[in-house]
């Protein structure tokens, strides 16, 4: 069984790895964070040689390594697939599925040994170095003071601690003592820091454990700095903050931390290193480079393109700062002069690719963010009069937008004809969002919908029903859920006509009132409760039957039932709630006919498809309005070229190819023919029947991925989208009366429990829930 | 003496500075924003603001319901707590764990408070079981016209407690005497309270009492709790008008609504203080 499921994990990061694959090139740069933009190349791995930074770096499922000097341009490949992600599950896998590459130097921290660059086999302790010759890797031995001239591997790999391979938060040899910082988690899922301490001289290892430690590094006297905070405990409730992390050092002998400093509150660190030049401590904090001074207080030495998270390591490099992560590798200036009065702070929304196209534009204007939650359009407008952003991102359908672009407070992006020009390509649905009069003062940049009905193809097939039995309008629907409760449910009862997480008939209600609010004013009519569309649909939901039907578990009542939950979640459903319309385009290899369609209320009534808008604007009282134009005018070529760009833009003519395709080929090729010499000469040990499984859904998947996979939005989906959806899309708003969620907030939903518990009756319902309206509208007046 | 008056005005000094900084300019700087049109460039529109509130006709209904609560809560506590410290003057040392327990609602947070309410007037809650009980149907509080009784009980209930603190200071100041000449006359508890005690504290009743009217202009928190931003017609408050136009950025209707509010409170108040009834007797 357990090599079962390790043969479908090993199948399933080989897809998951092919999704990502990219070609295998490595961009080190002063201007650009990271030329990758999918995660595909990550650093796992760094270590400075001389006046060389060797990476190991991950792409896809494989596993290569990478040299980089000063001058170069890029980073170069010394040699690919050293080894497969897929021995993640432990060597012999590796050594089964890599019959031909020699296990015996299989690299997993990098470090600098006597000049030399330097790696442990976890699996069997051997200690080597790695040299190039002639563009292959030549591999020696490193003996330790051990009988083996080995390292005990029981301490790295085993059950008690399975080891990521390259995954370190510092490694360091120095005087025959090699440290390394490798982090772990708690059973409480926690982070802990695992420093490893191995001696050259006699081999041994010793492990000391630091809970509650993600980021580390090792000063200029080998001590060690980390920033620690009791995370199970952070949050102040009160306040509504984290605490502050604690800045300590590590004492290895006895486990213990010392503590120095509390940092400032607002200093989120991502990462840190020991900088000679400055003689200081460098911690990232956001896109900020800072360091601490004497007096407690943070002053910035330089600033990075995008935010760098955990994973990360930084490396000094003169008066220069290599950070390597898993998005890329890029070199930052670091300098106690560090000033500029350029900068932009944008809210609310991030995008990476423009960040480094702005970076590429404008190499010495910082971008921030700032972390600042607006949770009202009142302080909202406070921030902005204050100066605290310049770029603002919304989204129309939970914030306050119409007010604040209605209001004035969005600066007129009349001066950038891309942009202009940009919204003008843009669907009028989506423009006029960002219209004031008659002058673009906001970009439309993302959307997504959220309210198709899916039919699952394959449960329809098993019970006999087609797609011309199916519901396409809410009335049918509830109607239909009372067919399937008298007639489908004792046949099927681990199918459900319709999976909701609460009250059926509640969840309904919620869903319809959400759409009938949206539908009136897509079609321009005054919304009233009392309509007689409502009152039929509202009547029909009452009246499902659900006697045979499983429901969900009342978590209310009940308290949260963890069992139950989880039968109820393998429970099977024919329909499904919520799916995306907007973006349904190509991606799936399953084969299977799932389709997703617009619900109209019932059958004389035209159906729509309701979308989230999000839109990013300048403040009108930026000081720094120039850059923040610029920086809208990146964010717009960074849309271009991309899936977003077919979404937004109605001019689009050309299918867009998918660019990982032949990867995404190649990787799945690899998987069918690993699985089929598998099969062909099966280990003792090994499931068949979970391989022959494996190998039919790996032959079908092949079959399907030139349909499926070669196009990111095909012809016939673009087609399918301008003709069909397009004209049927409107961007819902947000209301006092319902939100486009159906959380507790919103105002109807304690009289639409009032309704489903029986409290009151549907004319009760609808007069109260009409009052309310009424009240909204006669407001507005 | 003009030394004297000297010292006096820079005592006064920061205290008037505040009351400068924080209340008049503040007041007058907002009929600033009550003649323009709350965008961002600032449009004069002159009383344009003050028409289109008066005509709304939520605003009407805010203003009604305001005063109709008000006038429901503020004679009821008035006349409640005038009786209450009367009793606890009766009661003389053991008065002040009364006055203390009728103390607590006032002290206790409103959250805390209306979590109880509404477990009270829930459709399941004790006062429809009560009324089951009685032989009546159940009764849906929280909705409807019906809202009215449990947010005026609520009122009541929390703000009962500082009048009588202030009656009874104000009680604590008539003196013994007066009591016994008139039990010594043959008046009763009921005459002395409202011959005797009455007229004696007449400045303090009317400050009671429009501290008591004042506050209840102030219902929206314990409405809003319950109804959320748009409760049924019977408690919308002029708050929430204010408060939903605060929230779509309507900052001119806010202030052109919190002025006809004041000037209306004013007039009242003005009005009230003519009357010489309410003087104290150095000031008739």
């Amino acid at each position: 069984m357990k090599k079962c499921i390790a043969a479908l994990l090993m199948l399933l990061v080989l897809m998951t790895g092919s999704a990502y694959a990219k070609t295998t090139e490595l961009f080190v740069s002063e201007e650009l964070e990271s030329t990758k933009m999918y995660g595909s190349l990550q650093i796992q791995s760094t270590a400075k040689v001389g006046d060389t930074v060797w990476f190991m770096v991950q792409n896809g499922n494989n596993y290569g390594l990478y040299k980089w000097q000063e001058g170069m341009e890029d980073a170069v490949c010394v040699q690919d697939g050293l080894y497969l992600s897929t021995m993640y599950g432990g060597k012999e896998y590796f050594e089964k599925f890599y019959p031909d590459v020699d296990a015996t130097y299989l690299p997993s921290w990098l470090f600098a040994y006597e000049d030399e660059l330097a790696s442990l086999n976890l699996y069997t302790g051997q200690l080597f170095t790695i040299r190039e010759e002639n563009g292959t890797l030549v591999y020696t031995d490193v003996p330790v003071g051990t009988e083996s001239g080995k390292i005990d591997p029981s301490h790295f790999y085993g059950e008690e601690a399975d080891l990521y391979l390259g995954d370190t938060r510092f490694v360091s040899a120095k005087d025959g003592v090699l440290r390394a910082g490798v982090p772990g988690w708690s059973d409480d899922g926690w982070q802990i820091l695992y420093v490893y301490t191995i001696s050259f001289s006699d081999g041994s290892v010793s492990r000391a454990e630091f809970p509650n430690i993600s980021v580390v590094t090792e000063g200029k006297d080998r001590e060690i700095y980390a920033m620690y905070r009791d995370e199970a405990n952070a949050w102040d409730p009160v306040n509504e903050k984290l605490a502050p992390y604690t800045l300590v050092t590590l004492d290895l002998a006895n486990g213990k931390m010392e503590e120095i400093e509390t940092m400032p509150d607002d200093a989120y660190v991502s990462n840190m290193v020991y900088q000679p030049s400055l003689d200081a401590i460098v911690y990232s904090i956001g896109t900020k480079l800072m360091t601490l001074g004497e007096d407690g207080k943070f002053s910035q030495v330089g600033f990075l393109v995008n935010d760098v998270y955990d994973q990360a390591s930084m490396i000094p490099m003169d008066d220069r700062i290599l950070i390597t992560s898993w998005q890329g590798a890029f070199l930052r200036d670091v300098s106690r002069d560090f000033n500029t009065d350029r900068q932009v702070t944008t809210s609310g929304f991030y995008n990476s690719d423009a960040q480094r196209f702005f970076a590429r534009e404008e190499p010495d204007v910082p971008v921030y963010r700032s972390e600042t939650w607006y949770d009202t359009s009142e302080k909202l407008l406070e921030g902005m009069k204050n100066g605290d952003m310049d770029i603002i991102g919304m989204q129309i359908s939970y914030s306050q937008f119409n007010a604040v672009r209605d209001k004035g407070y969005c600066e007129p992006l009349s001066a950038s004809q891309t942009i202009v020009d940009f919204v003008k390509r843009e669907y009028p649905v989506f423009a006029s969002e960002g219209m004031y009069r008659d002058q673009v003062v906001a970009l439309p940049y993302s959307v997504y919908s959220y309210d198709g009905l899916t039919y699952h193809g394959e449960i329809m097939e098993e019970v006999g029903l087609t797609e011309d039995d199916m519901p396409t309008n809410f009335l049918d629907l509830c109607r239909f859920i009372t067919m399937w409760n008298d007639d489908y449910a004792e046949d099927y009862p681990d199918v459900l006509p319709l999976q909701v997480y609460g009250d059926l008939k509640q969840e309904l209600t919620y869903d319809l009132i959400r759409r009938y609010v949206n539908y009136c004013r897509a079609e321009g009519e005054m919304i009233s409760f009392s309509a007689p569309m409502f009152r039929e649909i509202m009547e029909a939901i009452e009246s499902i039957h659900t006697d045979n039907l499983q429901s969900a578990p009342n978590s209310e009542e009940d308290g949260y039932d963890e069992e139950a939950w989880d039968a109820y979640y393998m429970l099977r459903s024919l329909m499904e709630f919520n799916n995306t319309i907007v973006g349904r385009f190509e991606g799936s290899v399953s084969g299977v006919s799932d389709n997703t369609i617009p619900l109209a209320l019932t059958a004389d009534s035209p159906a729509y498809t309701y979308v989230y808008l999000s839109v990013v604007f300048i403040n009108p009282y930026s000081t720094h309005k120039q850059d923040a134009l610029k920086y809208l005018e990146c964010l717009v070529e960074s849309i271009k070229g991309t899936r977003t760009e077919y979404l937004l833009c109605a001019d689009m003519t050309e299918p867009l190819l998918n660019p990982d395709y032949d990867l995404i080929v190649e990787n799945y090729k690899q998987a069918l023919e690993l699985t089929e010499q598998r099969l062909a000469n099966p280990a003792e040990d090994d499931d068949v029947e979970s391989l022959k499984e494996s190998l039919d859904y790996l032959t079908n998947a092949m079959q399907n991925l030139e349909s499926e996979m070669r196009y990111t939005v095909s012809e016939a989906h673009l087609k399918w989208y301008q003709e069909e959806i397009a004209p049927i899309m409107r961007v819902a708003q947000r209301t006092f009366l319902t939100s486009t969620e159906n959380d507790a907030n919103t105002e109807l939903s304690t009289l639409v429990g009032r309704l489903s518990a029986g409290q009151m009756t549907l004319d009760q319902f609808i007069r109260e829930a009409d009052g309310k309206l009424r009240m909204m509208q006669l407001e507005d007046e | 003496m003009f030394h004297k008056k000297k010292i006096v005005y820079l005592l006064l000094l920061p205290g008037l500075a505040g009351i400068l900084a924080f209340y008049i300019v503040p007041f007058f700087g907002g009929i600033y924003y009550s003649l323009m049109d709350g965008t961002f460039e600032s449009n004069f529109v002159g009383l344009a603001n003050y028409e289109r509130v008066l005509n709304n006709k939520m605003f009407q209904l805010g203003l009604r319901n305001t005063w109709e609560l008000s006038l429901m809560c503020a004679p009821v506590i008035w006349l409640l707590a005038f009786l209450l410290s009367a009793m606890l003057k009766s009661l003389k040392d053991h008065s002040v764990m009364f006055r203390n327990v009728l103390l607590l609602p006032y002290l206790m947070p409103s959250s805390a408070m209306l979590l109880i309410w509404l477990l009270m007037f829930d459709y399941g809650g004790v006062i429809n079981r009560l009324v089951v009980q009685l032989g009546f149907e159940r009764q849906l509080w929280l909705e409807g016209d019906a809202l009215r009784f449990p947010i005026v009980l609520l009122y009541i209930w929390k703000n009962l407690g500082f009048s009588v603190v202030l009656f009874s200071s104000a009680l604590a100041a008539v003196h013994p005497s007066l009591y016994e000449y008139a039990s010594l006359e043959g008046a009763g508890w009921w005459t002395q309270a409202f011959r005797i005690t009455l007229p004696q504290i007449l400045p303090t009743a009317f400050l009671v009492f429009v501290l008591a009217w004042v506050n209840a202009f102030k219902i929206f928190k314990e409405v809003y709790f319950i109804g959320g931003a748009y409760p049924t017609e019977a408690v919308y408050t002029l708050q929430h008008y204010m408060n939903n136009k605060f929230a779509k950025l309507e900052y001119q209707d806010v202030t052109t609504a919190a002025y006809l509010f004041a000037v209306g409170v004013m007039v009242l108040f003005a009005m009230m203080y003519a009357s010489k009834a309410v003087r104290s007797p150095d000031e008739r």
